[in-house]
């Protein structure tokens, strides 16, 4: 047993040496920003929210009564335009104790033979954080999932897919390289290789997008044909969607977050499981396909020197995926024994208490 | 300069020399602790004066900034990652290189993430086992077992170091 002393841990954590401090005008600066948008989401919001609640207005004047209830005097400006726009920060998710308290349509695993068994088996729970952002759309409508996936392919295989959501104000902006003035519209702009990000504001709304590739013309184009109705966001004026192999409305990335994420790793095999719908499809690459197995379609997605990454629905009401070192075939192989497994499996005895990838 | 903004100024600096220690060890990155920080006492900013109504502010701001770092940032990071191992492209966080690689900051940076957390609370912001519990909404249980393993892993750490 080693001997241990509290104070002596105290004093060597108060010499451990931390970075600089932020330049005060760097917090200034952030917070304006952040003020700004806020007011600026606020204000689109408030025009959403009257037009979504003029809706059961009219509707229970028709006698149907139908709608979500307002309370008499909610402010409907102060109501978020997305779910991350909910500032929740101060509940956090926290982990799964036992592997028993996870539902069990979550608790996933491989059978036993098809792969190794897994060093680190662990979840998190968002009821609370899910609750606490319910708590504060009180009087609220609920946040719309405005967004739309075009996807690309030539016979069945994934040339480039297209992402463009209704952003968080305050979770846009970091790290761009450049800008595009389109029109009176400024787009902020980060580029890599096969990877764009861009983001822009648009009347009272933020906008981002995320694509494989895209050039600035094609983005152009977009921000000028793109409308939205309703809910939905409307890109059928758009070149690029209009030889799309898919257009999916409301992919299910900016709706309502799920409550559980539960992960098994062995190796560098590792399976994810939550309990949000999400459009398969948002996992798609260049070079992604769907096949089917069980009767339902997966989608398989090959990464360059990193396997294989398989993206389906198991169950209605959940995301399974499983990504690997192997080739397509292998993973679909261990995929199909994929099942609901009892909480007393002695796999499960490695249940960790949210540990997740150690940092890097 | 407005007496609200001299009222920030005295706060932020009376408060993030804790502030910023506790989120370098709950997060066990200094780049991404620096970077959480600066978030957190910005949104109190954003805020002010509402922050100064806060009856634990410390507390807040921290939870706030490893949340961050565990949410937004986190999440962000395994995008691009995803994103990087499809295109090839260099990560954009490319950590600093550690002004000391002694033994105990790197026990702290191998403690699991709830580990941290719990050492930063109890030995930095000096908090009890109920109050760790509430601030990151686990059982009492959990914030002792977790506490008890972080010891004697930072032990070990501090008992070579201090042979050495």
């Amino acid at each position: 047993m080693i001997e241990f002393d509290d104070d002596a841990l105290t004093r060597a954590l108060a010499r451990l040496p931390v970075g600089e401090y932020a330049p005060i005008e760097l917090l200034r600066d952030r917070a304006r920003q952040a003020r700004t948008r806020r007011r600026l989401a606020q204000a689109g919001i408030a025009m959403t929210a009257v037009a979504l609640i003029a809706v059961p207005s009219a509707l229970a004047l028709g006698g149907d009564g139908a709608g979500r209830p307002q309370p008499a005097g909610s402010g409907a400006a102060d109501c978020p335009a997305t779910f991350a726009a909910v500032d929740v920060s101060d509940v956090p998710p926290v982990p799964v104790d036992d592997v028993s308290d996870l539902p069990e349509p979550l608790r996933l695993m491989w059978m036993p033979e098809a792969a190794p068994d897994p060093d680190r088996v662990f979840a998190e729970d968002a009821s609370a954080r899910n609750a606490a952002i319910d708590d504060r759309l009180a009087g609220c409508p609920e946040p719309a999932d405005q967004s739309i996936l075009v996807v690309q392919a030539e016979g069945g295989v994934v040339t480039r897919s297209v992402l463009i959501l209704r952003a968080d104000p305050e979770s846009v902006g970091a790290d761009e390289s450049s800008t595009l003035t389109v029109d009176d519209v400024e787009v902020h702009l980060q580029r890599g290789d096969g990877f764009v990000y861009a983001w822009w504001e648009s009347g009272d709304a933020t906008w981002e997008l995320r694509a494989d590739t895209l050039s600035d013309d094609e983005i152009a184009e977009l921000i000028r044909t793109m409308r939205t109705d309703g809910e939905r966001v409307d890109v059928s004026d758009w070149s690029v969607a209009a030889d799309a192999e898919q257009l999916i409305q409301g992919t299910g990335r900016s709706d309502r977050p799920g409550d559980y994420i539960y992960t098994a790793v062995a190796g560098d095999l590792r399976l994810t499981v939550t309990d949000e719908v999400d459009s398969i499809w948002l996992h798609a690459r260049p070079g992604s396909r769907v096949t089917e197995f069980l009767e339902r379609e997966v989608l398989v997605t090959p990464l360059p020197e990193r396997g294989t990454l398989l993206a389906w629905h198991l169950h209605d009401g959940d995301t399974v995926t499983l990504q690997g070192q192997a080739s397509a075939e292998e993973l679909l192989a261990i995929g199909e024994t994929i099942g609901v497994t009892p909480p007393d499996d002695p796999r499960f005895d490695a249940w960790a208490l949210g540990e997740e990838e150690p940092q890097q | 300069m407005s007496s609200k903004d001299d009222d920030f100024a005295g706060w932020y600096v009376a408060l993030r020399p804790r502030v910023l220690r506790a989120v370098t060890i709950a997060v066990g990155d200094r780049d991404l602790a620096e970077e959480a920080t600066a978030e957190a006492f910005a949104r109190a900013l954003a805020r002010w004066p509402a922050a100064t109504a806060l009856d634990a502010p410390v507390t807040w701001l921290v939870t706030v900034a490893v949340n961050e770092v565990r949410s937004r940032w986190r999440r962000a990071r395994l995008e691009r990652r995803h994103l990087h191992r499809i295109a090839a492209e260099p990560e954009r966080h490319t950590p600093a290189a550690e002004p000391r690689d002694d033994a105990l900051w790197t026990a702290v940076a191998a403690l699991p993430e709830r580990g941290r957390q719990v050492v930063a609370l109890r030995y930095v912001l000096d908090l009890t086992e109920p109050e760790i519990a509430t601030a990151l909404g686990i059982s009492r249980g959990t914030v002792a077992s977790t506490l008890s393993r972080a010891r004697q892993q930072l032990a070990a750490a501090l008992t070579r170091e201090e042979s050495q």
